[in-house]
């Protein structure tokens, strides 16, 4: 799994920069922003490495900026691997999470994390509720790609059925883009010990929730 | 395992202003709304109540828990007089969110809780532990190895996760699921299993757990050969207490009752509380009705039986081996008898006639 660049910095000569390169001029809403701050060395890449699915990235795909929202963002696919019942099927499994949920963060179709999402997890049908919401008003985010890592060398069966091990999870820095203004600034999370519950049944993985280590913090 | 670092906890949240407090709390109101980009906060997001014995007072604290690279954030600030262990009411609703997803997706998937009553039974046996994941390792591959476990204890210092692990009689240690934050020391004591305190059903029953109000429905009078109805309306409670040194959170979730309605019959031990009738009905049978067969003084008696769970230090919430059973104060009752004649006559017609 190839992991994405983190383009929460990205600002509006970004995509100008990034319509020039790659010829894709489906939307004029980049000429509003300002192109001081252009980071041209994150967009000359982007389009190789910024590799949410196997099939890696169409040539066309233009990451969120300030000037809208990304472009062409290829959907996500769940390998072979991440129906398996073990410590590698899990990772795997994981991974297409986070590349479920950054595809809901990019495009607010929030349907592919919500088919391995329990809808026990308030606060993960709030977060996608939301985010359908704000893309329906026309608004949309920049980065907070997630990835979670599972750190615990075996994989078992809790006393209550369930899975839940020791992870590390990681956020990117992101934004949210309302009204041609950031709304929210969230800096990145650089990697937070937590325990993840998901559950293995009728031949596939779900993300019940990430909760914190008993006797930890 | 040590005492110390729990008194440095306690002390570390008691010398927190309340104005520190009640700013934090503003704070989070304020960004209460937005749910993008907090899923470590929102999913992760948990209370805890702790007691401080000092000086007679008691301080209850709600600390929402600081987590890695965050500060801590102190939502409610009470102080109050102290009483020995006593019972907080326990809302399975305001359970940290975590914890309610879990216990809705299992309860979706149709898998009891851990701590029902035929579990605990077979916990009986059971001792928790923890046990070292890089037991076996030494030198350099031991300190890779507590390198990549590594987490923050409740005191804010450096710890390493253990497994909490179960072992049912003599037999051999299964791993319980959660694993928990503890102090690097103790992860270096060279034991396999460190062994945790246990709270026994014992230990359970010293806590002064507030039975079940227990109703008769008509009462105090009723009638013989009618409905009637009873119920009983307990709490789930939670109580701060201290077990080895350690401070124990403990759980009691009522889970059967049991009536003797004083004539020599009984119902139960059931799953059923019963309850009131609409208003307005009586002689309605219920699952908990009784009809008297012979008029007298009566006292309906209620027992209720509370299941535990206790979580020691912060730890994951570990069954009580067995059911505390706690008896409410009697309900008399008197049974009268009533009789019913009918008549042919009209009184207005006939105003001397039988009944009139």
């Amino acid at each position: 799994m190839v992991r994405s660049n983190p383009v929460g910095t990205a600002v509006g000569g970004l995509v100008l920069a990034a319509l020039l390169l790659t010829g894709c001029g489906s939307d004029d809403d980049g000429a509003a922003a300002s192109p001081s701050s252009a980071t041209p060395s994150v967009s000359a890449d982007s389009a190789t490495s910024a590799a949410p699915s196997p099939e890696g990235t169409p040539a066309d795909y233009v990451p969120a900026s300030l000037a809208g929202p990304a472009q062409n963002v290829p959907k996500p696919v769940m390998p072979e691997l991440a129906r398996e019942e073990s410590r590698e099927g899990a990772q795997a499994f994981l991974d297409y999470w986070s590349d479920a949920m950054w595809y809901a963060y990019q495009t607010g179709d929030t349907s592919y994390a919500r088919e391995i999402t329990s809808d026990a997890c308030e606060a993960c049908m709030d977060e996608l509720d939301e985010l359908g919401a704000v893309y329906e008003e026309g608004s949309w985010a920049i980065g907070g790609r997630e990835s979670v890592e599972i750190s615990q060398a075996e994989l078992f069966r809790a006393a209550d059925g369930i899975y839940k091990p020791v992870v590390v999870y990681k956020r990117e820095s992101g934004q949210l883009v309302s009204d041609a203004e950031i709304e929210v600034d969230a800096p990145g999370e650089p990697g937070d010990k937590s325990i993840l519950y998901m559950d293995f049944a009728d031949g596939s993985w779900i993300y019940i929730t990430l909760a914190p280590i008993p006797g930890g913090q | 395992m040590n005492a110390s670092r729990t008194v440095v906890l306690l002390s570390i949240l008691l010398i927190l202003p309340p104005s520190i407090a009640s700013h934090a709390a503003e704070e989070d109101e304020s960004s209460s709304s937005q749910k993008l980009f907090r899923k470590n906060e929102l999913q992760k997001s948990e209370s805890y109540t702790f007691d401080s014995y000092a000086d007679g007072e008691k301080v209850k604290i709600s600390v929402d828990v600081r987590r890695e690279n965050e500060r801590n954030d102190l939502k409610n600030f009470v102080s109050g007089k102290h009483e020995a262990a006593t019972p907080v009411d326990y809302d399975p609703d305001e359970d940290p969110v975590f914890q309610k997803a879990l216990r809705q997706y299992l309860n979706d998937q149709g898998i009891d809780r851990p701590f029902n009553p035929d579990t605990i039974a077979q916990s009986k046996q059971q001792t928790f532990g923890l046990q070292n994941p890089c037991t076996n390792r030494t030198g350099d591959i031991l300190e890779d190895c507590l390198a990549e476990r590594d987490c923050t204890t409740a005191d804010g210092g450096e710890g390493v996760y253990m497994n909490v692990v179960v072992r049912q009689g003599d037999g051999p240690s299964t791993p319980w699921g959660e694993p928990m934050c503890v102090s690097v020391a103790e992860a270096e004591g060279g034991e396999e299993v460190v062994e945790l305190p246990t709270f026994t059903l014992q230990d359970f029953k010293t806590l002064a757990v507030a039975p079940a109000a227990s109703a008769v429905q008509p009462a105090p009078d009723t009638l013989r050969g009618m409905h009637t109805n009873v119920w009983a309306e307990a709490r789930p409670q939670q109580f701060s207490t201290e077990l080895g040194g350690f401070p124990v959170q403990v759980r009691a979730v009522p889970v059967r009752y049991a009536w003797d309605y004083g004539d020599g019959t009984a119902l139960g031990p059931t799953e059923l509380s019963g309850a009131p009738l609409a208003e307005g009905a009586w002689d309605v049978e219920t699952d908990t009705s009784h009809v008297y067969t012979e008029t007298g003084d009566y006292a309906v008696s209620l027992t209720t039986w509370f299941s535990g769970e206790y979580s020691v230090a912060g730890g994951p919430w570990l069954p009580v081996a067995g059911l505390n059973d706690v008896a409410s104060a009697p309900v008399p009752i008197s049974v009268w008898r009533s009789t019913v004649r009918n008549y042919a006559d009209d009184c207005l017609e006939n105003p001397q006639g039988v009944g009139c």
